[in-house]
């Protein structure tokens, strides 16, 4: 380290990771923003409305494109109320808590392969530990800290009641949400992301992409239902459940409110991203290798290494945006469990299936080597 | 006697109870609905202020006030109060004044409305011993971007819908003298 | 170089939300403390480039037992009440099981030897460790599960009970 030559790679290496960082997780953000607006107009368009459409800079609307800036503008105008016998520095601290584990967590997420730069070998993953999959169950572990301190630091009683509904409803769906990776990892044979997808692109007889949802296909299901009800959206939105039942952030209003609602749909984001990693092939784009696509027939078109890189980090952020769209559309379709049905769907249903999951690809496993 | 209907509830099937086809289903109808309308078929919502449309049918509902005039133009209103005092919302304020030479009948030199007020009860209508103002014009009021706009003056009151026969009033029978038209 | 020095930080940072926690009167905060304290273990771990046991002490101890922790002290009755402060006899005691704990972990590391590790040392990733697990130490994995079917049973048992009172 005392060797200039290496002081420069370190530098390389941090404003690569800086820039990194600065651009997807400013880029997750900005999506999260958009997210509001999105779960607005989507439900709108289902229901033959027309949605948010007013808020206009310079008498321009863009159909509603400002609506996020109107409400984030309205969130930091209002007035930031705390109850008298709140416990000052928790009830602060909780909003933090909620939203660090969210974003954290897209540092896990790969969203594109590499790609070469002045010479240089840039890979497309703000970090990838070996044991990936495992950190990211742990990080997201850490959320439910935020929920139940927000519900405990109020003093209110409502609104414990609502944290500890919630924390029951988060720490049941982890255990679901842990054992639906584990057949991945046994399929795979890596706890990493960036190998995951990588080994995403290995074909089946020649012509299937070997994409989790191929090889996982139950596990998908079970990921999903698992993730939505750990993020306390719908049909598992009981946790807050907006209009009718009392919420963990009761108490909460103004940017502290709104740190809640906003990672709630990072989370969202960060479930796609997920769905689209570990089961659609994350930036794989079917029968596109380094070198350019290569289909099972024989044919062959050669790419730039730029372009395959481009092509794949679009491919990932389709697909993320189609699960984006997906959650929302189950959010507008379902009805709300109670709170029994959704005990009763993780434990007597979910954990079971997830096990018999494991078992299941454990013997596939052996009975195909 | 309270009439019971039993419903006799047919048993889930097993593709219903594990409730994923019934998903998939519920999935394929909200998805129609997104895609026909991101395609083009346009919501039937109104873009309210900008855009107003007749109210529905031979719809009778009380809609914005109007002054009902005279053959001349002269508003048949004759400055009683009633309509004022009998408003439960206080949204009616009139001045009165006087024709010159005409001892019978006062006129309203102002009479405002403020509909930012007004609760639509139609009492006012009831009141008018005149049959001088009526909440038929058709019109819903509201999606203003001021207070000042739902604010109805004489000029903006008076009004004649279409299809009406003005009647004539004291003054104008005053002025025509007795060899008048009856 | 910068590894060292976030080593000495987040073990400066464990220190001190550990006395932080002894000294804290409020349950739940000391709990907080505590967890502050378990997760810069953890992130010493990954600085070490443990990452398995980094990720299993985040999900094990943070993510489960912590929050055990704060949810039962959370729902306990005496969490609400404000409490005196401790008696004398009380305060001395705190102190000197704590002392105790310190001496005696002291002279544990003192016998331990110093174990240093190679600089390529890096966990290879799950193979690895479920090589060893399922191999060499699968019969005390095997009887690590006997507590957990153990603690099943006793709590079903428990919640049985409770249900037909």
């Amino acid at each position: 380290m005392t060797t200039p030559a290496l002081n420069t790679d370190l530098l390389l290496f941090a404003a690569a990771a800086a820039a990194k960082v600065l651009l997807f997780l400013g880029g997750a953000m900005g999506v999260t923003a958009l997210l509001t607006l999105a779960e607005r107009k989507v439900s709108a368009l289902m229901q033959d409305r027309i949605g948010p459409n007013r808020a206009a800079i310079a008498g321009l609307t863009l159909n509603g494109l400002f609506h996020p800036v109107a409400d984030g503008l309205k969130m930091l105008f209002k007035e930031d109320f705390r109850p008298a016998a709140a416990d000052r520095l928790l009830f602060a601290l909780a909003p933090v808590l909620a939203l660090a584990p969210v974003l954290t967590l897209f540092a896990f997420i790969p969203f594109g392969d590499y790609v070469m730069l002045f010479g240089y070998q840039l890979d497309l993953c703000v970090a990838d530990p070996p044991l990936g999959l495992f950190l990211l169950l742990a990080v997201s572990g850490l959320s439910v800290y935020g929920t139940f301190l927000a519900g405990w630091a109020s003093r209110s009683n409502f609104a414990l009641l609502g944290a500890l509904r919630a924390a029951a409803q988060m720490i049941s769906y982890e255990v679901t949400l842990g054992l639906t990776l584990a057949g991945l990892m046994m399929v795979y044979g890596s706890a990493s992301l960036q190998d995951i997808v990588r080994a995403q692109g290995a074909l089946i007889w020649g012509w299937i992409p070997a994409w989790g949802i191929v090889t996982q296909p139950f596990a998908f299901v079970l990921f999903l239902t698992a993730a939505i009800a750990a993020n306390k959206r719908t049909p598992f939105d009981l946790a807050e459940g907006e209009s009718e039942i009392i919420g963990y952030f009761m108490e909460y209003s103004s940017m502290r409110f709104a740190a809640f609602m906003f990672a709630e749909f990072a989370e969202m984001l960060l479930i796609a991203a997920l769905c689209a990693t570990l089961f659609f092939g994350g930036w794989q784009v079917p029968f596109l290798y380094e070198t350019g696509f290569m289909l099972p027939g024989g044919a062959a078109l050669e790419l730039p290494q730029w372009v395959t890189a481009l092509m794949q980090t679009g491919a990932f952020a389709l697909k993320t945006l189609f699960f984006c769209w997906l959650q929302l559309l189950l959010r507008w379709t379902l009805p709300r469990f109670r709170f029994d049905q959704l005990m009763s769907l993780c434990w007597r249903r979910l954990l079971p299936l997830s096990i018999a999951n494991i078992l299941a690809t454990g013997a596939a496993l052996l009975a195909l080597r | 006697m309270i009439s019971v209907r039993k419903v006799n509830n047919r048993p889930l099937n097993f593709l219903e109870r594990i409730y994923l086809v019934e998903i998939a289903r519920g999935l394929a109808v909200t998805a129609r609905h997104f895609f026909a309308n991101l395609l083009g078929r346009r919501s039937l919502t109104v873009p309210y202020p900008e855009r107003r449309i007749p109210a529905a049918g031979n719809s009778a509902s009380r809609t914005r006030h109007r002054l009902k005039a005279r053959p001349d133009g002269s508003p048949r209103c004759v400055a009683c109060f009633l309509c004022q005092t009998a408003c439960p919302a206080r949204c009616i304020a009139i001045e009165a004044a006087e024709y010159p030479g005409n001892p019978v009948e006062k006129y309203p030199a102002s009479f405002s409305v403020d509909l930012s007020r007004c609760v639509m009860c139609g009492m006012c209508v009831e009141a008018c011993p005149e049959d001088a103002i009526a909440m038929d014009t058709g019109e819903l009021p509201g999606g203003a971007a001021s207070r000042q706009e739902l604010r109805l003056d004489k000029e903006d009151l008076l009004r004649r819908v279409p299809g009406e026969t003005p009647a004539r009033g004291a003054a104008n029978r005053l002025a025509e003298g007795p060899g008048g038209e009856r | 170089m910068i590894l060292t020095a976030a080593i000495y930080a987040l073990a400066a940072v464990a220190a001190a939300a550990t006395l932080l926690m002894i000294f804290q009167r409020d349950l739940v905060r000391s709990a907080l403390l505590m967890l502050t304290a378990l997760l810069a273990t953890a992130g010493i771990y990954l600085a070490l480039s443990a990452q398995a046991l980094a990720a299993l002490q985040v999900i094990l101890y943070a993510g489960a037992v912590m929050t055990l922790f704060v949810t039962a002290i959370a729902v306990a009755p005496g969490a609400w009440k404000d409490k005196p402060p401790a008696g004398r006899l009380a305060r001395l005691l705190g102190l000197a099981v704590p002392a105790l704990l310190l001496t005696a972990l002291l002279q544990a590391t003192a016998a331990l030897k110093l174990v240093t590790v190679s600089p390529e040392f890096s966990e290879t990733g799950t193979l690895d460790l479920a090589m060893d697990l399922f191999g060499p130490l699968a019969w005390q994995f095997e009887l690590l599960s006997l507590v957990i079917v153990a603690s099943v049973v006793g709590a079903v048992a428990l919640a049985m009970n409770r249900r037909r009172a």
